[in-house]
């Protein structure tokens, strides 16, 4: 039976003493994984519901992904990658490696989860092997903080999204000789405010569509405006919707991940004060339908469904058998959040 | 004086914070000079019998009188010339909005307050500062640094007044107008305080003045690097026609002063003739003119190109030039701002200290650096973090002030100083003695006494060379 995205349940809830930034299964599905602000990488054994801890970063960990062979990938704002190998009865280091000078801001594993690239708030994409944390190759020319990256499912091509004042842009890459393929600047997503000279808004996450035909940037409409997330066509640029949360996404746009999941549903993450969501899009008609009117389409609200959380969603991962899911939160009173939750769901049918 | 002269010049020193807008403007020469006796003659019209803010000031004739705004003759100089036998001078710059002390002085990487960023080793031995200020710290040895900061203001407004009259209760002159009377010399033709900002500020950047000093004390206000406006003779304007337009100017100041007491209209006047002389050194705006390797080396941001002008303004003499960086106020976003701000500030600091150095103006020129405010250790729900006066840090180096000497201490979150506590008056003190002043001197205006700074508070001997 297929399942329906409006259904759920909580399964648990994994309270943790810092706010949560990123959450991850192994690709065994045996573990959840968070790590936020405390430097540690919170776990939990799921089939025993065990917690561990896990030390080894410096800094916020951020970011984290699974690759094959039973890696979890974690990366923090000092630029450090830590593999973690999930064979065992606890996760384990496998390797350790600097591979930024600053913070790292996106990190993305290609379709065979062989693979995966990293982007710092300096401009710098480097490319790896998952297996050893051997570095394989450098995107260069980019200029502004990269926010985001997906590999094209043929996993030949890659995406990258920064955050230019102004004209925040999303690229594709051949990854092989490093040439950039398209560039397309998206000023719909800039907050830039001259009073203070910063760029709130820019491309603040990244995915592609795993049948290749278009590229999901998220971002804020406005300075403070609704969470937004914007479907282009993966080949030519041409914006096709636009899917506009009720909820300000401004302020946590930078933690704004979207994922194609469940099969035919686009997941985006956001929140704002004392509260968040996992905002569930139908993709009508397939993803890649192209409209046929000039500029984006506003996908109707009433095409999504949404999952509230006590705080601010943070991150999303889904459980490889595909019913089970994450949403990690930062909790706290009043205007500090001071802790974290880890929520473990899952979808009905 | 007589009473009666007494009367009117008191309705004109209570009117002047009125005026300020206007008076600034004129300063800043953005009117036609006739204008200046409208300006006065309608300020006094309107807003004659208003009374100020200002402080009551003690007076050598009974507390509470108000001053009148004579200045008297300069007492004999109190300011010790630097090693060099030049005038000292400040550089400050006004880090608007209010600077993390966790992101730059004073980290706490691993506290629960820390943030995401690294602390990183310095020329110091043993002291550690943000990874976002990569080229202070390998110049901390030049710096004075002090990590105490307890101003307890975590208000805008009050923090730039007050942080900079080094007092809470208002009307006293900032330090830009402090330096700029006590370092003046009669010879002076250059205004004693310029103050560069770029445009579209946040309203507080301008709170500060010269107080009961009044006008000729005030600061010259460029914005954008751009000089004076309106004060330089339009092109196609005869040169008859400009001096007829001078001596009509004059002619209506002269007939304004008739029955008046001179003093705040001279105040005003020396204003003027100070911003237009400035004007008259118009290649002081000349960026252009230096070579394209200082223009990177400072940075072309705003703030950047505005520390240049700076430095070309204190090789010209003028004693205070007070440069404003905006803006800090990160209440969301925090660190992400921080990384644009301290990119910014880092290069722009130590670039500033090594041209300073390399012309030889760093031995009697004293650059702070410091904000209104520091900013909560607690990271908001949005990110940021928020207003904080209990405990932050700031800067100092150049002349009267011990280069390596990292100054007082917070706790193990940053929330509380923890040793070498500094209130806002002892930073008032401590400037003008690393400038050679007499802190403990008197203001004497109108006959009457004002401390010149804070007589509650110390100067920071710590720190001092």
């Amino acid at each position: 039976m297929p399942i329906d995205p409006a259904k759920h349940r909580v399964l648990s809830e994994f309270k943790h003493s810092a706010p949560l930034l990123c959450c991850e299964f192994d690709p065994a599905g045996r573990f959840a994984v968070a790590g936020g602000r405390d430097r540690q990488l919170a776990g939990w054994d799921l089939a025993s519901g065990e917690s561990f801890l896990l030390a080894g970063h410096d800094s916020w960990i951020t970011l984290a992904a699974r690759a094959r062979a039973d890696l979890i990938l974690t990366a923090d704002q000092t630029g450090v990658v830590i593999a973690w190998d999930c064979h065992g009865d606890r996760p384990e280091p496998r390797w350790r490696i600097a591979a930024h000078a600053t913070s790292i801001l996106t990190l993305a594993v290609d379709p065979d989860g062989d693979r995966f690239a990293t982007g710092d708030r300096e401009g710098t994409v480097r490319l790896w092997r998952c297996g050893d944390g051997q570095r394989t190759g450098e995107i260069a020319g980019l200029q502004h903080p990269v926010y985001g990256i997906a590999y094209h499912p043929d996993g030949e091509q890659l995406f990258t999204a920064d955050r230019q004042p102004r004209k925040p842009r999303w690229k594709r890459w051949e990854i092989a000789s490093g040439r950039e393929i398209l560039s397309v600047e998206v000023p719909a997503l800039s907050a830039y405010r001259r009073v203070e000279d910063i760029e709130w808004g820019g491309i603040r996450g990244l995915t592609a569509n795993p049948d290749g035909k278009t590229v999901i940037a998220c971002g804020a409409n406005d300075y403070a405006g609704p969470a937004c997330a914007m479907e282009f066509d993966a080949a030519t640029g041409v914006p096709l919707r636009k899917y506009s949360s009720p909820i300000k996404g401004f302020y946590y746009a930078a933690l704004f991940p979207a994922v194609f999941q469940p099969p035919g549903y686009l997941a985006v993450v956001g929140g704002d004060i004392g509260k968040g969501e996992c905002r569930l899009w139908r993709l009508a008609d397939g993803a890649a339908s192209v409209p046929a009117a000039a500029g984006p389409v506003a996908v109707p609200l009433e095409t999504s469904v949404a999952i509230a959380t006590a705080g601010p969603c943070t991150a999303m991962a889904v459980h490889p058998e595909g019913r089970r899911f994450l949403l990690a939160q930062t909790i706290g009173k009043a205007s500090y959040p001071d802790s974290g939750k880890l929520g473990l769901y899952e979808w009905l049918e | 004086m007589s009473g009666s002269d007494s009367t009117r010049s008191d309705r004109l020193s209570w009117t002047r914070r009125d005026m300020l807008a206007q008076t600034a403007t004129m300063a800043a020469g953005t009117f036609a000079s006739g204008a200046l006796v409208t300006a006065l003659a309608d300020s006094q019209r309107v807003f004659g019998s208003e009374r100020p803010a200002g402080p009551a000031p003690v007076t050598s004739t009974g507390a509470g009188m108000p001053a009148a705004t004579r200045v008297e003759p300069m007492p004999a100089p109190s300011a010790g010339p630097a090693p060099s036998g030049k005038r000292r001078q400040l550089l400050l710059l006004f880090q608007s909005g209010g600077a993390s002390q966790l992101e730059t002085w004073d980290p706490k990487p691993g506290a629960r307050t820390g943030g995401p960023y690294r602390a990183i080793a310095t020329s110091v031995p043993g002291v550690q500062i943000g990874e976002l200020l990569p080229h202070c710290a390998r110049n901390l040895h030049r710096l004075t640094v002090l990590r105490g900061v307890n101003s307890g203001i975590g208000d805008h407004f009050q923090g730039h007044y007050a942080l900079q009259a080094g007092r809470v209760a208002t009307g006293y002159p900032v330090i830009g107008s402090a330096v700029a009377k006590l370092l003046e010399r009669p010879d002076d033709i250059l205004p004693g305080y310029v103050s560069i900002r770029r445009d579209a500020p946040k309203a507080y950047t301008d709170v500060g003045d010269a107080g009961f000093l009044g006008a000729r004390y005030e600061a010259v206000k460029i914005v954008n690097n751009r000089p004076p406006a309106n004060l330089a003779a339009p092109a196609n304007v005869p040169a008859a026609a400009l001096a007829a337009a001078e001596r009509a100017r004059q002619a209506a100041d002269a007939r304004f002063r008739r029955g008046r007491a001179a003093a705040p209209i001279d105040g005003h006047d020396t204003a003027f003739h100070r911003a237009r002389a400035l004007m008259q050194r118009s290649e002081l705006f000349a960026l252009e003119q230096e070579p394209a390797a200082a223009h990177e080396r400072y940075g072309r941001h705003e703030f950047g190109q505005h520390c240049l002008l700076a430095r070309r303004l204190i090789e010209a003499g003028v004693s205070c030039v007070r440069v404003v960086h905006f803006d800090w106020d990160a209440h969301q976003d925090n660190f992400y701002w921080h990384q644009i701000r301290c990119a910014e500030f880092d290069r722009t600091f130590i670039t500033l200290l090594d041209d300073l150095s390399e012309r030889g103006l760093l031995e009697h020129t004293l650059v702070v650096a410091v904000g209104e405010m520091g900013r909560t250790p607690q990271i908001n729900n949005l990110g940021g973090r928020d207003h904080w006066g209990r405990a932050w840090s700031m800067a100092m180096a150049g002349c009267g002030v011990k280069p390596g000497v990292i100054h007082g201490a917070t706790n193990d979150e940053g929330t509380e100083v923890k040793s070498g506590q500094v209130k806002l008056g002892d930073l008032f003190h401590t400037y003008l003695r690393a400038l050679g002043i007499d802190s403990s001197q008197m203001y004497h205006v109108g006959g009457q006494t004002n401390p010149v700074a804070d007589p509650a508070a110390r100067p920071i001997t710590e720190v001092l060379a």
